[in-house]
């Protein structure tokens, strides 16, 4: 049984369908992107989903029970950190921690969780929150998340701010939660983070879920191509589109898809006195899926 | 509930610095009787050395606070994103801004008494101190009178607090309503004279309530052209309708 279960909920602003049909799950130590383009609908369903925001129909359901934006019992045991941290200013991290910990009788320990997150105890624990930078903030907005020991996190961008150093930690970080049986849903525009974290994928556009999968089964949107510098760039193009693959001139490279192989290609090319000066195999790209999904989704295919 | 409450102190305390508020209140009527000769006088005494007035701003202020902080850090998500109903959480902040009043008048209360010993000591709460009664009984009607008029000017703050998420423009109606007496005067005046229905507007209600007790119910009733029973009762129902009006926004905002 699925943990997070969202079925065919639906809002409007006015005309606008926020949220159309939407149904997803999330299971027990899953990571899950929830990817679209802005204004696709990420952080209305996120809200949705944490009682923020109402819903004309459908369901929520959250470890068994069901949540409404009335009815909050569920949320006890999921963290969130939505849009940007909710700090108070004059509170410094560690009374954040002791604020947010209230709320639960089994709190994380404070000194693990400043150490997972890296709010050093000795610096950012004892300085106000109003001197924070973004990224410490971002952090501590992650510690409040995991606070109550979350069965499941909800995380809006919450790569935003933190350096590549943070970013990495950060996915470490998630993976090891995951990995005890926590689930994480993650929006971000960071697509090639996400797609070092996440198991599967929800991809919305206009308020609809155009496609769920997990991330090999999204790869097979993308076909494996091939990027080549050649002596006659031209001409292997041409070739290749003579054999019936795609080929296009793309900045100075051959970009060919639709062989059976690597060799095919090579042997053609070599066999038209094509001198190849170097090649690239690429597959599996997030952000390439991604477009192909939503370019097909706007063409209404 | 009881868990909300320990975190609206504790953010209180530490976010707002209620403790200061709190010693300033304390303050007051020592710092106004020892600096100023001309007043160290039962008059003063009962007016809690003048501090009413402070105990007035620092409640609505703290009031307006309370809410309008939360939309402004963005913390009203992860507040209303747990367990706890809308409801719940906006009683909480109900019971947290009334206690504060409450801490507010002893704090001033203890001033008072410090002053009185150390600047008044003759001044005797038995003798007569006015229309209702002796000192004690005086004394009482003030914090009668400051509650009952902080919850009404709570109230239209919260009001205005959920409406515009803004702490200024409440603090603004709060400030006016507290020493703007003259402006609400005159804006209840014209409205009575346009048509004698508007005597039930909020303003000469709230007017009304502010003499309850200061003068003879015949005076108030000649001034505002409503009669005690009535100033309380259009007052319990501003009081219902305000803080009413303010939930029902509070627990449709989507956030």
């Amino acid at each position: 049984m699925a943990l997070l279960e969202v079925k065919n909920i639906d809002k409007n602003f006015g005309k606008k369908k926020a949220m159309d049909n939407i149904s997803f799950t999330v299971n027990a130590g899953h990571i899950v992107g929830l990817i679209g383009p802005n204004g696709a609908g990420k952080s209305t369903t996120m809200r949705a989903v944490t009682g923020l925001m109402s819903y004309s129909s459908g369901s929520i359901n959250f470890d068994g029970q069901s949540v409404t934006f009335n009815n909050h019992q569920a949320l006890d045991r999921m963290g969130n950190l939505i849009e940007y941290p909710s700090i108070y200013p004059n509170l410094t991290a560690l009374e954040h921690l002791k604020l947010y910990a209230m709320d639960t009788k089994q709190p994380a320990d404070f000194k693990e969780l400043m150490q997972k997150t890296q709010i050093d105890g000795d610096n950012f624990g004892k300085r106000k929150a109003k001197n924070f930078s973004l990224g410490m903030k971002q952090r501590l907005g992650i510690a409040i998340a995991l606070i109550r020991n979350p069965k499941l996190v909800i995380l809006d961008e919450p790569m935003n701010g933190l350096d590549p150093q943070s970013v990495h930690d950060l996915r470490g970080l998630i993976r090891s939660l995951a990995d005890e049986g926590v689930a994480f849903l993650i929006s971000s525009h960071l697509l090639d983070e996400l797609q070092k974290l996440v198991d599967d994928v929800v991809i919305i556009n206009h308020g609809k879920i155009i496609e769920t999968a997990t991330m090999t089964e999204f790869f097979s949107h993308d076909k494996v191509r091939w990027t080549l510098a050649t002596s006659n760039n031209a001409a292997a193009v041409q070739l290749s589109k003579s054999n019936g693959w795609d080929a296009t001139l793309d900045e100075g490279y051959v970009q060919v898809s639709g062989a059976e192989n690597l060799q095919q290609v090579i042997t053609a090319i070599n066999g038209a006195d094509i001198q190849i000066q170097s090649l690239n195999t690429v597959t599996g790209n997030l952000e390439k899926s991604l477009l192909d999904v939503l370019a097909s989704d706007d063409k209404g295919e | 509930m009881l868990t909300l409450m320990k975190q609206e102190y504790y953010k209180v305390f530490k976010q707002n610095r209620l403790a200061i508020w709190l010693v300033i209140s304390f303050l007051f009527p020592l710092i106004i009787m020892g600096v100023f000769k001309s007043q160290r006088n039962g008059d003063t005494i009962l007016a809690f050395g003048q501090g009413a007035i402070y105990i007035y701003m620092a409640g609505i202020i703290i009031t307006a606070l309370t809410v309008s902080q939360e939309f402004a850090f963005g913390t009203i998500r992860p507040l209303l994103s747990r367990r706890f109903s809308r409801g719940m959480v906006f009683a909480s902040k109900l019971v947290l801004n009334f206690s504060i009043y409450i801490m507010l008048i002893v704090a001033a209360f203890i001033g008072t008494m410090i002053s009185k010993i150390i600047f008044v000591p003759k001044f005797n709460f038995a003798d007569k101190a006015g229309y209702a009664g002796n000192g004690w009984q005086m004394m009482g009607m003030q914090v009668f009178n400051i509650l009952a008029g902080m919850i009404f000017v709570a109230g239209l703050v919260l009001l205005v607090t959920n409406l515009v998420k803004s702490s200024g423009a409440a603090i603004g109606m709060g400030v006016v309503m507290t020493i703007g007496t003259p402006i609400i005067s005159s804006i209840s005046a014209v409205l009575i004279q346009s048509a004698p229905i508007l005597k039930w507007n909020p303003f000469n209600v709230y007017l009304g309530m502010n003499m309850y007790g200061s003068i003879s119910s015949s005076a108030i009733k000649e001034m505002i052209k409503l009669s005690s029973n009535e100033v309380i009762i259009a007052y319990l129902v501003y009081i219902v309708l305000l803080y009413g009006i303010a939930y029902l926004i509070f627990k449709k905002r989507s956030v």
